[in-house]
């Protein structure tokens, strides 16, 4: 029975054993570090092989032997790829390679001689050597090449920083799985116990070694190991603790008590029984603190976000600054950093980070980004694709990953988590590395996205209610402009009535105050038009009456109402409409409103002696469509070029214009534009700059002849 | 009250008209400035007994008149009313912090309590 249960395993962790070191082999034969692997595990196969080799065959002292040379090579080939294994701490030589396969193939031969053993036989279905006179060193020797590699790996994983740490984790783990039941089972039973019973169970447990560190190498995705890796350590570790339960048990009992083999089964079957689910508990709760530095709670952290952030304001910086602290304390990084999507175009940190962060759109961190939604971009994921020039990761635009690669590090950042809104990126949150130079777990990643997420609700809030902000200083600047202009004609209004009331006041100044009276309220009746225009405008309300209008009577109705200005300022006033246009289809009020602010302007803003103001009418054709355009030009106060883009904006007024005529409302342009398109044309203007003229223009859809064209 | 000297700075006619009519009933001229820089010329060609300043003015805005007068050692002891329609707290904070003797909010004041103000300050 026991020949069966040791017999199957063993064969299948044989060839498994073959399996991954050709397969490492396969991932890159040209690696020495593979090289060492596979050695590694062809050393572990042999062993395994030979043993079930010598079980189901009549044994053969060559076989043996094999057995014996196999734990030479493993241990050769363990100390060879520790060394191999970055971070290189020393120069490389190849003697040092040399030296440390020299020792055991002296051995090799001392094995081959006798002098380790000298026969092999099989009693009660186990393995019974007799050893030579060399055994004791040869244990030294395989012993102290185990303790010399784990030490130097010690040693490594002291200095390592960033993937590193992962690769010698690995190691050390496997390290160790391998150890703890190989030294028991074929050194200390057999040496101290004299028992040869379990000299199987070593082997096998160098298969833990050479499976982790099959994965340590040819992973591609680093991340989503932890999961697996963890769940193999703390089954081999609660597998490794029954063996030596099992092994301490049967060995003492059937040794020194005397009981049959099955008594001693039975024993140690209730001690495992009665202590494997505490064991289990207590290696995966060692497991987690030794190796994975598990801090959190997912749902406490999301919860503290969303608590912490929705007591406090709507302060963007001071939002992304708690966001930073918390993910700052949650994975232990020591630096976290949002870039935000500026009016430029720019991805900008904030003024008091550490690092002066400013990206523009077409650097290829930011266009690899914007290509890959939502994609992660992992330092350490990246650096382990680029070095195998074979990349697996799914994504487009492969050819910009190197240099957004390479950008991410002239930054010092690990991570670049983008953050999208209306599938616009509007941020990247830039994570440093961990303080612990730990990677970030696939569960790290899955918390961030989840928290990037809602900053990303913040951040498109903030940025709603800055433009609300924006908007609301616009209206409150508004209502005090308002008030202002408005309040001028009525103290106008107010004053002039008191002293009609008075009754003090002669019959020429009693016509006089009248006049003024009715040209104020006449006035503050057309301002609050005007203010309701830009809201129909605002709520794209604008409806035309169109009917044939003839433009000529309109322009000397304006021109009589501002005779006053035109005749103090002395105004050369040209007016020239091209023969035809004169009469076109189109909002009598409108027309007039439009004409009435471009002269309106050019009157004020001419110089006060020596103005020349000139309208023109004249047919044009733009991209096939008939149009009327009308242009007012001027020598006055011109536009200066940083004010032009806002010419017509409402509520704004050139600085020069403010000074010239303070009480205008900033909205004849903005209504000019507005009722020109409501009638297919548009507005636009030029001017050389400040004090050198303007030339203002406005075009109109003519129906008309659309009409008879067709 | 004869051979008061009251200098109004104003661009807006229909407002000059009622206050110099006010004023004339009283035996006062006024003299008008139409710009802050006509106003600072006249308050330089002649130093007047008292100054109504308006804020909102073409060329150079009351506050800026303002600080001519003040700054100017001949000019700076004139009491100066200033008679605006800018009416919130700010900006009378404004003007009186820029060394106005008294702030007035044109649409809130009869004229005759505005003629009443000048008149108490000048003493009389």
């Amino acid at each position: 029975m026991l020949k069966m249960m040791e017999s199957l395993p063993l064969l299948a962790t044989g060839i498994l054993n073959i399996l991954l070191g050709a397969y490492v082999i396969y991932e890159n034969p040209k690696k020495a570090l593979n090289l060492g692997l596979f050695f590694f595990a062809l050393g572990a196969s042999g062993w395994i092989l030979s043993l079930w080799a010598t079980i189901n065959f009549p044994p053969a002292l060559w076989v043996s032997k094999i057995t014996f040379i196999s734990p030479l090579v493993i241990v050769a080939f363990l100390a060879f790829f520790v060394y191999e294994l970055e971070p290189k701490s020393f120069s490389r030589s190849l003697l040092a390679p040399v030296f440390i396969l020299a020792a055991p193939s002296v051995f090799i031969i001392l094995v081959l001689v006798n002098k380790v053993v000298t026969s092999v036989g099989i009693r009660n279905n186990h393995i019974i050597n007799t050893y030579g006179s060399a055994y004791p060193f040869y244990g030294m020797l395989v012993l102290g090449y185990i303790l010399g590699s784990l030490f130097y790996l010690l040693y490594k994983y002291h200095k390592a920083h960033g993937v590193d740490v992962l690769r010698l984790k690995y190691a050390l783990l496997g390290l160790a799985l391998m150890l703890i039941p190989s030294v028991i089972t074929n050194l200390i039973l057999p040496l101290v116990f004299k028992a040869q019973n379990f000299n199987t169970v070593g082997p096998i447990s160098a298969t833990f070694m050479v499976i982790l560190m099959t994965y340590a190498i040819v992973r591609y995705h680093l991340l989503e190991i932890w999961v697996v890796v963890r769940m193999g350590v703390i089954f081999s570790l609660v597998f490794a603790a029954i063996s030596f339960v099992y092994i301490v048990i049967v060995a003492s009992v059937s040794q020194y008590t005397g009981l049959g083999y099955i008594y001693s089964l039975i024993l140690s079957s209730l001690v495992i029984t009665l202590t494997f689910e505490p064991l289990k508990q207590f290696i995966e709760k060692a497991t987690d603190r030794i190796f994975f530095h598990k801090h959190y709670n997912f749902n406490n952290v999301i919860e503290e976000l969303t608590s912490t952030i929705h007591t406090a304001s709507l302060d963007l910086e001071r939002l992304l600054k708690i966001f930073n602290e918390i993910v700052k304390s949650t994975f232990k990084v020591s630096e976290a950093e949002f870039a935000v999507l500026t009016s430029k175009d720019t991805f900008l940190a904030s003024s008091d980070s550490k690092k002066d962060i400013e990206l523009s759109p077409n650097n290829p961190l930011i266009e690899f980004l914007k290509m890959n939604e939502g994609f992660i971009l992992n330092r350490d994921e990246i650096i382990h694709e680029l070095e195998r020039d074979r990349v697996r990761l799914k994504v487009v635009h492969i050819d910009l990953l190197p240099a957004a690669y390479e950008e991410l590090v002239k930054l010092d950042f690990t991570l670049a988590i983008p953050i999208s809104s209306d599938s616009q990126m509007i941020a990247i949150y830039f994570i440093g590395a961990k303080s612990s130079n730990d990677l970030f777990t696939t569960e790290d990643l899955r918390l961030l996205d989840h928290l990037t997420s809602e900053a990303g609700v913040l951040i498109n809030n903030a940025r709603l209610y800055g433009d609300l902000k924006k908007l609301d200083e616009a209206k409150s600047n508004f209502i005090s402009v308002v008030s202002h202009q408005l309040r001028t004609p009525l103290s106008a209004v107010r004053w002039s009535t008191e002293l009609l009331l008075d009754g003090t006041v002669d019959l020429k100044a009693q016509k006089e105050f009248l006049k003024d009276t009715y040209k104020n309220s006449l006035f503050v009746i057309e301002r609050l038009d005007d203010m309701l225009t830009a809201l129909d405008v605002e709520d794209k309300n604008l409806e035309l009456k169109k009917e044939p209008c003839r433009l000529r009577p309109l322009i000397d109705e304006i021109v009589k109402e501002n005779e006053f200005l035109v005749h103090s300022k002395k105004i050369d006033l040209t007016i020239n409409l091209e023969p035809g246009s004169d009469t076109v289809e189109c909002d009598t009020k409108k027309m007039k409103k439009m004409l009435e602010v471009l002269l309106n302007n050019a009157f004020w803003y001419v110089p006060e002696s020596g103005g020349s103001v000139t309208l023109a009418g004249q047919k044009r054709v733009y991209g096939n469509e008939p149009f009327l355009e009308i242009s007012v030009s001027d020598n006055g106060i011109g536009v200066s070029p940083d004010e032009q883009r806002y010419m017509f904006e409402k509520f704004f007024r050139g600085e020069a214009a403010k000074r010239m005529s303070p009480n205008g409302f900033g909205l004849g342009l903005f209504i000019v534009r507005a009722f020109a398109r409501a009638h297919g044309g548009d507005a636009h203007f030029e001017s050389a700059g400040r004090g050198k003229g303007a030339k203002f223009y406005f075009t109109v859809k003519r129906e008309e002849e659309k009409k008879t064209h067709a | 009250m004869p051979n008061l000297d009251v200098l109004l700075i104003e661009d807006e006619d229909s407002l000059i008209k009622p206050l110099q009519f006010a004023f004339e009933k009283r035996g006062i001229t006024l003299r008008v400035a139409k710009t802050g820089d006509e106003g600072v010329f006249a308050v330089r060609k002649h130093v007047p007994d008292l100054v109504l300043l308006d804020l909102v003015l073409p060329k150079m805005n009351g506050f800026e008149v303002l600080k001519e007068i003040r700054r100017d050692p001949s000019t700076a002891h004139i009491p100066v009313l200033i008679l605006s329609n800018l009416a919130r707290e700010g900006q009378m904070k404004r003007g009186m912090e820029s060394g106005a003797n008294g702030y007035i909010v044109k649409s809130n004041a009869s004229i005759e309590a505005i003629v009443g103000t000048v008149l108490s300050m000048m003493g009389e």
